[in-house]
């Protein structure tokens, strides 16, 4: 489990929670963009779908191969197998990306939903979710889509990290949070401003601009937080990473996790 | 006692050049020579072979070392060129249909260096129009409207696969490896146990739309390659359109320019195309360099600057150009390597392996002189690996074909690059001495076929008036162009008799100008030294000297050697069979002469006479044939009707090194008469000449060399007036002996004595008359002669009756 000593001055904990693939690779990329500064002791969960796993157990169940689109039945022990082999990567590159930075980590895997991770990790300072969705069509497979169109050229596609910002304190932490992310990873800034005039825009946007000072951002409004308004929002975006501030207890926004996972891309949540 | 008939007068033994007889006081009133000085069937040949543009009418230019054939040749080619054509010039580019074969371009002289720059413009240019046409709006426009069409098509497939999901109460959950369908209840998925307790026409029907959207989505994920297909070609054609809208006027304005240059024109509307279909090239990423940053880091790392893959692929390799040359090119290497006369394809280390492209392709001298000459020392070609067979085939091909070493011989077998051949038309000068011409007409069969001309170079020119004016004006250029003094006459007058020296003739003059050139270099040091403005005859004098000094330690050694008789040579007295022959020494370009002890010995035999340095191989082919013309003549002369019963040796007494030649022929059988007659040489006498089987005495080489080695022993035991040398009568016209030896001569203290026949010899020699045979046939009693025959029948007598007895006890 853990391996490095203890620094009492690290006084902030991450946790991630892992969910196999390769969104987890993306997120523990973001995850080492962040932990320097937040001087963070990670803890790492792997989130097993107890769902996926009810699902196995039905006799006529079938997947499709994403990759090939083939068609074959779907079985606990195959699954089993599989999401084995996916806890045993992200427990690898968790440990790697803590190690590099010399920090604490921990690691365990935890069967269950999403919703129940709050209880898991209550008293973190950020929480990393990985992508999934509960759907056939996600940021991610929008980027490998753009990234196909793309082939050739010697370009990179570049995915911008979004914040949402609604002026509370918790929300300037997460302003901020993301200003460094985008800056080290050398990612756009889009900000999603929750307001519902354009007074209320304007007064939210100076307040961000003196947040992120000189960064250059792009700014746009979002008359409320919720899932449909947010994922037509970010649909052209793709982004890289969200960032929402957690203002009234992480179980809250965990519960609303069929929001969080219809966004199709990794969330941080900062308190 | 009998004297030689004559002895040569001081004024016969060096043809003098009279200072007063020059028609100038100094060289700076003669004009330079253009030309070489009686060299008019070398100077024909080079006109021919330079003005023939015919297939294998290429030049070797042969003669003697410094006998001014480079000078020669790059002035007379320098003049011929400069009234043709300028010649073309060359690149290399890619071949975009064929990267390994890069495409070779022929421009006018001075456009290929032109069409590099406008090319890297042009490149320079369109990396700033091509981003800035794709950052566009029009273009961001139209491309986010490709990528959002085909977006929206895969989201609606798939929307509609997730609505028809949720209609129909399954779920969608993605797996490790791909997407499932799970049935729901309340929106949360369905337990194994909750759906066994579900209707059984419940479940059929969950069955029913699990398997049908499954297909569905199969479908929907099929179809997306092709839209995504599609979607690129679309975006494709736009990027084709706006990079060719960004970099149409810029290609086009380039046509216009090189209008006149069919393959600059080829060469930019295939770039037209190729540009078009890569502008990925010029849409540098973010984090790339601008050029100014990449100059920056270059000056503070110390690397070079790495070139954008637009210039990788695009740039212009100039391989030959003309821009600053006047008329056709004339090319002098002098260091002829596979490598620098035909080119090579460099390669650079990357990643552990070798790469190369068309930018690496260099040229050689014979591309540098394609359209003109190209002057090449014949030895260097011959002694570099490769050069020989590479040049020969380039002017049998008529093409130049880069290829490595490695490639042409099939050493090496990794890929590389085949430029495109390129036509050669130009005229091969070698430059060698006459073995090296020989020896390639006689072993190489296409050398005659390749080069049909050669240009013999004379190694000497007759010394008459006008070739003495001519040298003059040679001897005025030289020091002009090599900004020494100017010579006065006497300096001039002196040279002249140098010349005539080193060519061991004074009615002619060498045509080795390089030796007579040292002497002015270092004859206008002394004349420097002196504050003089001219050099003066004492200036010469004084290199020769300086020279002589500087070449003679071998000379002074052996001189030594002989005076405290550690070698022996007498030079007083009288011996039966000893006799003091001359050989000459020559060591680079410094050659003396010594005397050399000569004895011969006789005995009954069967008429062989043994050359004992034959016998352990120190004699060559030639002293071996002088022997037995000995031979030859002793039987000839003396022994008519009965067999030559002798036995007679000959040596060259302390000599441990190798002799050859026949000119000590002469001594060798007058030394073996000495031993006959029992009649004593007189030792204070040399001698020097070959012999045929008449009795003639023949010329030999050397023969100041010779004369003066043994006055230098014979002066330095002292001249007692009975010393002098012996020379054949037709090598009196070769006489230019050194000053001390003429006033020697002059004050009767040192003799040359002119001999026609073996017989002058023997009476100088031996003191006696040789003796002609009278009318019986009989040689006069008393003679030299009438003593050789009588101890050669005195012999033959003996060896009869020798027989005779060892036949009786032989019977018995």
């Amino acid at each position: 489990m853990s391996s490095t000593p203890h620094d009492p001055e690290r006084a902030h904990r991450i946790a991630v929670i892992l969910r196999g693939g390769e969104a987890d690779t993306g997120a523990l990329g973001i995850l080492a963009s962040v932990i320097d500064e937040f001087s963070a002791e990670v803890a790492g969960l792997f989130l097993e779908d107890v769902d996926l796993f009810r699902l196995a157990e039905l006799p006529f169940s079938h997947q499709i191969s994403r990759l090939t689109s083939r068609a074959r039945p779907l079985s606990t022990v195959e699954l089993e197998r599989e999401v084995r082999v996916q806890a045993v990567r992200a427990e690898r590159a968790l440990r790697l990306t803590a190690e590099r930075a010399g920090l604490k980590w921990s690691f365990r895997r935890m069967r269950g939903r999403l919703d129940m991770v709050a209880h898991a990790a209550p008293d973190v300072s950020l929480l990393l979710l990985t992508a999934r969705t509960h759907g056939v069509a996600s940021a991610g497979e929008n980027s490998a889509l753009g990234r196909a169109l793309r082939a050739g050229e010697g370009q990179q596609e570049v995915r911008p990290v979004v914040v949402v910002y609604r002026g509370s304190r918790v929300g300037a932490s997460a302003l901020q949070a993301a200003r460094r992310i985008s800056t080290r990873t050398n990612r756009r800034l889009d900000v999603f401003l929750v307001a519902a005039t354009p007074e209320d825009e304007a007064e939210l946007r100076a307040q961000a601009v003196e947040l992120i000072g000189t960064q250059v951002a792009h700014f746009e409004r979002t008359p409320a937080l919720e899932s449909e308004t947010l994922r037509n929002a970010m649909r052209g975006r793709a982004p890289a990473l969200l960032v929402l501030g957690v203002e009234a207890g992480l179980s809250e926004h965990l519960k609303g996790r069929l929001m969080l996972e219809s966004i199709g891309c990794p969330v941080l949540l900062v308190r | 006692m009998q004297k030689p008939t004559r002895e040569l007068s001081v004024d016969e033994l060096y043809q003098a050049c009279d200072p007063d007889r020059l028609s100038f006081d100094s060289t700076t009133e003669l004009e330079d020579l253009q030309h070489l000085v009686a060299q008019e069937r070398a100077t024909e040949a080079v006109e021919l072979g330079t003005s023939i543009r015919v297939e294998g009418y290429n030049l070797f230019l042969l003669g003697r070392d410094g006998t001014g054939r480079h000078t020669f040749i790059r002035e007379f080619l320098r003049r011929k060129a400069a009234a043709e054509a300028p010649a073309c010039d060359w690149c290399y580019v890619n071949n975009f249909a064929e990267p390994r074969k890069p495409r070779a371009l022929r421009l006018a002289a001075g456009r290929g260096r032109e069409l590099e720059a406008d090319v890297t413009q042009l490149l320079d240019d369109a990396h700033t129009a091509v981003p800035a046409a794709f950052e566009s709006e029009d273009y961001r426009t139209r491309r986010q409207a490709i990528e959002d069409e085909v977006k929206e098509e895969q989201e609606k497939a798939f929307e509609e696969v997730n609505k028809e999901a949720k209609e129909r109460g399954v779920g969608i959950m993605q797996t490790p490896t791909g997407i499932a369908f799970a049935p729901l209840h309340r929106d949360e998925p369905i337990s194994p146990r909750e759906f066994e307790l579900l209707p059984k026409d419940a479940q059929d029907k969950l069955k029913q739309a699990m398997s049908e959207l499954g297909q569905k989505f199969q479908a929907s994920l099929q179809a997306a390659p092709q839209r995504i297909r599609k979607a690129r070609n679309r975006i494709r054609e736009l990027d084709r359109e706006i990079a060719a809208w960004a970099l149409g006027g810029l290609i086009q304005a380039l046509k216009d320019k090189y209008g006149d240059c069919p393959d600059a024109l080829d060469y930019l509307g295939s770039v037209e195309g190729d540009i078009v279909e890569n502008v990925a090239l010029f849409r540098l990423p973010s984090d790339a360099q601008s050029p100014i940053q990449q100059m920056l880091t270059a000056t503070m790392t110390g690397r070079q600057p790495e070139e954008s893959p637009a210039a990788r692929r695009y740039s212009v390799n100039v391989l030959v150009d003309h821009q600053t040359e006047e008329g056709a090119p004339v090319v002098f290497e002098d260091h002829p390597t596979h490598q620098r006369v035909l080119g090579d394809i460099e390669h650079v280390p990357q990643m552990g392996t070798l790469v190369t492209d068309f930018r690496m392709i260099k040229g050689g001298s014979l591309h540098r002189a394609n359209g003109g000459y190209l002057v090449l020392d014949a030895r260097k070609v011959l002694s570099q690996p490769f050069v020989w067979e590479g040049l020969k085939r380039a002017i049998q091909s008529r093409e130049l074909r880069i290829q490595t070493v490695g490639q042409a011989y099939g050493f090496a077998s990794t890929v590389s690059l085949e430029p495109e051949a390129i036509p050669l038309s130009a005229k091969v000068a070698l430059i060698g001495d006459r073995m090296l011409y020989y020896l390639l007409q006689a072993l190489d069969p296409e050398f005659s076929r390749l080069f049909k001309v050669a240009a013999d170079f004379e190694d000497e020119l007759d010394r008459n008036p006008e070739n003495t004016e001519l040298y003059a004006r040679l001897l005025a250029t030289l020091a002009r162009r090599e900004e020494l003094k100017p010579l006065d006459r006497t300096a001039v007058a002196r040279l002249i008799e140098e010349s005539a020296r080193q060519a061991s003739d004074g009615q002619k003059l060498s045509a080795q100008i390089e030796a007579v050139a040292d002497i002015i270099r270092e004859a206008d040091y002394w004349a420097q030294k002196n504050g003089s403005e001219h050099i003066a005859a004492p200036d010469v004098e004084r290199a020769i000297d300086a020279q002589l000094r500087r070449n003679s330690r071998l000379h002074d050694r052996l001189q030594d050697e002989i005076l405290r008789e550690t070698i022996l040579i007498d030079t007083e007295g009288e011996r039966v069979g000893q006799i003091n022959g001359l050989s000459v020494i020559a060591l680079g370009g410094f050659a003396f002469g010594r005397p050399t002890r000569i004895s011969g010995r006789v005995s009954m035999g069967s008429g062989k006479v043994i050359d004992i340095e034959r016998e352990v191989d120190l004699g060559g082919a030639i002293h071996s044939k002088g022997v037995l013309i000995l031979s030859s003549y002793l039987a000839a002369q003396y022994t008519v009707d009965r067999p030559l019963s002798l036995s007679a040796s000959l040596v060259f007494e302390q000599s441990y090194g190798g002799v050859d030649g026949d000119s000590a022929s002469c001594a060798e059988l007058c030394a073996l008469l000495s031993s006959l007659a029992r009649i004593p040489i007189k030792q204070s006498l040399a001698i020097t000449g070959s012999v045929n089987q008449h009795g003639d005495v023949q010329a030999i080489g050397g023969v100041n060399q010779k004369i003066e080695g043994f006055f230098d022993i014979c002066k330095a035991r002292g001249l007692n007036g009975d010393h002098g040398v012996l020379i054949p009568v037709s090598n009196v016209k070769h006489l230019m002996l050194r000053r001390d030896v003429r006033e020697a001569v002059g004050e009767g203290r040192f003799h040359v004595y002119p001999v026609k026949t073996i017989d002058d010899c023997i009476e100088a020699l031996m003191g006696l008359p040789a003796g002609t045979r009278d009318a019986e046939g009989r040689f006069p009693e008393g003679s030299v002669n009438q003593r050789v025959t009588a101890r050669l029948l005195e012999l033959a007598d003996k060896r009869r009756s020798y027989a005779k007895n060892e036949g009786t006890r032989a019977d018995s």
